[in-house]
């Protein structure tokens, strides 16, 4: 029997019935709500508190504080306030999250594009390395980069965008390939439109949907992987509100004080899942046929 | 069948020569001055470019690579700019602490995993089926490490059930092989459900409901082997999950294996140690793949056919 | 009732998909079918004819599929409400099915061998192992298959071959009724000819009725006795061979799919396109389902839906046939 799905939908493009699916989807929308509260917390976060007096400033006074009216989520080891370390995590992990997939996906999308434009051996050579990068779990591949540039914000950035870079630029390979071919490429070839033209006009387009959800997919294993390597020491120096950082730092008190390890958790399992939970509701949005 | 292992083996070759040539640029273009790091800040010049001679620092980049290569072939990684020790023999002393963590963990992984994934399809829309997938998503979303943090507290901290420290005993083992499999158990239950419905879907199925076989025959006899052959390929690609999250495990629970081994010398720059633990990481996953290759044509048997001349 | 194989009576099937939207695949049929009778059905994609076979097997996707009203009796027996257990016994023994794709409908991970004895391990609990053994034998030397390829997997043999061995797995338990749903589409044009020479020699050894789903009208002017049109999931003609190949009353939508009758002797086996789509199933027209594609559509017939006119055996759901079967305007 044919499918008959959609025929007589009225026309709303196709952005609205992707968000019209996304939107009958409780858990993606849980996700969604997950994720702006993530979004306005790490945006307003100086205004819910003081980067410097709350997050950072030590005060001995107040330490392994449990939750209370004035520190809602209690204090830690070094008596500084859990909430506002918390709330300036998120905007550690969304920041470089966001920076991480922005490199990786610019990156990729130079490799992909190549590769599928011109083929043959540049696409051999460019895509064997990308496979090769993807035979290095990403988190070693994290820590051999930051080995060799050492600590520090930029080097974990690097760190942390080599590993996504063969997948988006397998993606836009494979959408190149698609589209390569079709007619209304040599027609735009024809007229006169440049390489990069052909690219960024017939090809992103038709992409898009999958660099999202990979995208948000990645940014979800990123922020995993920042706390991560936090948490082993190689990541955010433990002074700053890092979420890994701030495990960190709680596990030796954890016996007495367990609060301090389970805020900053579920801080990071909260965003891990908004992300996950957007993703999937993205990719079932856009190709119901893949859905299960 | 060996012609088939042969192919396989020769395959590997490139993988392993690209993975380390990566690993070796990465570790060549660190800044700073091996030689003047392994003397120390007091090292005169001249002693500094004695060394930097007899480590052959000054030769060219790819001269450096192949005689790597050519050295780790003999089993000589170099010896640690800490311990002065050969780097092999650490590697050799600490490998069977993360193997055995990577096993227990895919295999906690597969043995809950896989049929939970089953039930979950078989089941569709129930509440096994709403739990199930709950249950994964809450389990991809967990940082393994702040996990094996949670567990320890509980049951070592509060409960004193297991030790929190591993002191080589097979309870010591419990705790992290549980926080290293939840991540690829979240995987293989998706996985599992998603192919076992797709197969359901198939021609053949209906045939074998159109012979009057029963729900039980249908399932294990008919779709599982169907759905278990992706399922296989997902299992040998989560071992290099497992052995990229025993790194972080190991440091959670004190285990003295690679990934410990590799924080620390990152910590000390003691770049003969990482590159080597890198590599025979990635050496590791190469030869589980490779294993799983094999695996593979024993249970497809169009796989199988391939390669094997089956004697009638 | 007890004397016809198969009868089924005012049969609807409704699908549900995933917007909720319903579709109506089968509309109010009636069919019977006698002991070793052969009856083709034909009709364009989508007219509801796999649909129909699938719901004597009670096969219809689970969740998705359901028959909303009517009975169905096989062998005297009222199927319509059977258990689940009561179907598994009456599947592969008294019915079997041969669907359209053999490539696809062996399970790829089995020898074919095995995938054949099951159903007779199923259905004759009353035999050995090595009676099992040898009937399968016999079994794919019927087929023409040599029996020490029973170790084999499908992906080791041609189309032709699979189909073949599906239709082993049909046959094994000498089946009352069988369903072919386009045994031979997915073949070659040659291989095409030798599975349907097989299936009517087979079918002659065990005297086995079937219907037989097609679109080619060479097929069942060769296979079958009776033949049924279907449209919009009802039979809208049916009637003996004869009937429809050589009378000259028809139902607009029949003289359409022939283009003009077609002489036997002429080479006009194939169905000819008719203008138009064929009715959505999700929102049919209120009176005949042809009505919209009907050259000869009149005002009643947007109006009311037309019931059949039957004349010594030959039957036609049209208003321009009068209860006598005549054509209404002479």
């Amino acid at each position: 029997m044919e499918q008959k799905t959609g025929t007589n939908k009225k026309h709303k493009g196709q952005l609205g019935v992707i968000w019209h699916r996304f939107r009958k989807n409780k858990l993606a929308m849980f996700g969604l709500t997950l994720f702006t509260l993530l979004l306005l917390v790490a945006m307003f976060a100086n205004v819910l508190a003081d980067y410097e007096n709350d997050a950072v400033a030590q005060n001995m006074k107040a330490r392994n504080q449990t939750p209370s009216t004035e520190h809602i989520l209690g204090t830690d080891h070094y008596g500084r306030d859990l909430f506002a370390r918390v709330i300036f995590g998120a905007r550690i992990s969304l920041v470089l999250g966001v920076l991480t997939i922005l490199i990786s996906l610019s990156v990729g999308m130079i490799i992909g594009a190549l590769a599928g434009y011109y083929g043959g051996r540049v696409d051999d050579i460019l895509m064997r390395f990308m496979d090769i990068l993807m035979a290095i779990p990403s988190i070693l591949l994290a820590i051999s980069i930051v080995a060799a540039l050492g600590n520090g914000i930029w080097n974990l950035l690097m760190a942390l965008s080599v590993s996504g870079v063969p997948r988006f630029a397998r993606i836009v390979r494979s959408s190149i390939l698609t589209v390569k071919g079709q007619e209304f490429v040599e027609a735009a070839k024809a007229y006169g439109t440049t390489d990069a033209g052909i690219v960024f006009r017939h090809v992103l387009p038709n992409c898009i949907g999958p660099i999202i959800v990979q995208a948000t997919l990645s940014m979800a294993s990123t922020i995993l992987t920042i706390s991560s390597l936090s948490f082993v020491g190689l990541g955010i120096p433990s002074a700053t509100p890092e979420w890994g950082a701030m495990l960190s730092e709680a596990k030796t008190v954890m016996r007495y004080y367990p609060h301090e390890i389970i805020v900053p958790g579920v801080a990071i399992v909260l965003s891990v899942m908004g992300l996950n939970l957007i993703g999937d509701g993205l990719r079932d949005a856009l190709d119901p046929k893949l859905k299960n | 069948m060996l012609r088939f292992i042969g192919k396989r083996l020769l395959m590997m070759v490139p993988v392993i020569l690209g993975i380390s040539f990566i690993i070796f640029a990465i570790m060549v273009l660190t800044p700073g001055n091996p030689a003047q790091m392994k003397l120390g800040e007091n090292a005169t010049p001249e002693a500094i470019a004695q060394l930097e001679e007899e480590m052959g620092l000054n030769d060219n980049f790819f001269v450096r690579y192949f005689r790597y290569i050519g050295n780790a072939l003999r089993g000589d990684f170099g010896k640690s700019y800490r311990t002065d020790l050969p780097v092999f023999d650490e590697l050799m002393s600490r490998f069977p602490n993360t193997l055995t963590l990577a096993f227990f963990g895919i295999g906690l992984a597969v043995v809950i995993g896989v049929p939970i994934g089953i039930l979950s399809a078989v089941k569709q829309y129930s509440i096994i089926d709403t739990v199930s997938l709950g249950l994964a998503l809450i389990m991809t979303s967990i940082p393994a490490f702040w996990l094996g943090l949670m567990l320890m507290l509980v049951f070592s901290l509060k409960l004193d059930l297991l030790p929190a420290v591993s002191d080589g005993t097979w309870k010591s083992f419990i705790l992290p092989s549980i926080t290293l499999a939840i991540g690829t158990m979240a995987t293989l239950i998706r996985m599992t459900r998603s192919t076992m419905l797709e197969v359901i879907r198939e021609d053949y199925i209906r045939t074998a409901r159109a012979k009057g076989a029963s729900e039980k025959t249908i399932i294990f006899r008919h779709a599982l082997r169907n759905a278990l052959l992706p399922v296989v390929t997902t299992i040998g690609i989560n071992f290099g999950l497992q052995l990229g999250g025993a790194v972080i495990c190991e440091s959670v629970f004190s285990i003295q294996g690679l990934g410990t081994l590799m924080i620390t010398s990152v910590r000390q720059k003691d770049i003969p140690m990482v590159m080597a633990s890198v590599l025979f990481v990635a050496l590791t996953i190469s030869v589980v793949n490779l294993l799983i290759d094999i695996l593979y044509t024993y249970i497809d048997p169009r796989v199988k056919s391939q390669y094997v001349k089956t004697a009638r | 009732m007890a004397e016809h194989l198969l009868e089924i009576h005012g049969l609807h099937v409704e699908y549900v998909t995933d917007e909720e939207e319903i579709i109506h695949a089968v509309n109010g049929l009636d069919l019977t079918l006698d002991k070793g009778q052969n009856l083709g059905l034909v009709g364009e994609t989508g007219a509801g004819k796999t649909t129909l076979a699938l719901s004597i097997l009670h096969l219809l996707p689970k969740k998705v599929g359901r028959i909303t009203q009517g009975q169905i009796h096989l062998d005297g027996v009222d199927i319509t409400n059977a258990t689940e257990e009561d179907m598994r016994l009456l599947r592969g023994s008294t019915v079997s099915m041969i669907f359209q794709d053999p490539m696809t409908s062996l399970n790829p991970v089995l020898p074919v061998g095995e995938q054949i004895t099951e159903v007779i391990a199923l259905h004759r609990k009353d035999l050995t192992k090595s009676e099992v053994e040898d009937r399968l034998d016999d079994l794919l030397k019927m087929v023409g298959i040599p029996p020490e390829r029973k170790h084999d997997y499908p992906h080791q043999f041609s189309g032709g071959m699979k189909q073949r061995i599906v239709i082993a797995i049909a046959l094994a338990c000498e089946p009352k009724l069988l369903l072919a749903d386009e045994p031979t589409t997915a073949l070659d044009v040659t291989i095409q000819a030798q599975v349907l020479e097989l299936m009517r020699e087979l079918k002659e050894q065990i005297d086995t009725a079937m219907v037989l789903i097609t679109h080619d009208l060479g097929v069942v002017a060769e296979n079958c006795d009776h033949v049924a049109i279907m449209y919009a999931g009802e039979i809208i003609e049916m009637g003996t061979v004869t009937d429809i190949f050589e009378q000259d009353r028809h139902h607009p939508y029949t003289v359409g799919l022939f283009g003009a009758i077609p002489d036997m002797t002429k080479e006009e086996r194939r169905l000819h396109p008719i203008g138009g789509l064929m009715a959505d199933p999700a929102n049919l027209p209120k009176g005949c389902k042809f009505a919209p594609r009907c050259p000869q559509c009149t005002e009643r017939c947007e109006r009311e839906p037309p019931v059949i006119y039957t004349r010594s055996g030959h039957s036609i759901r049209c208003h321009l046939f009068d209860e006598r079967g005549e054509p209404a305007d002479g």
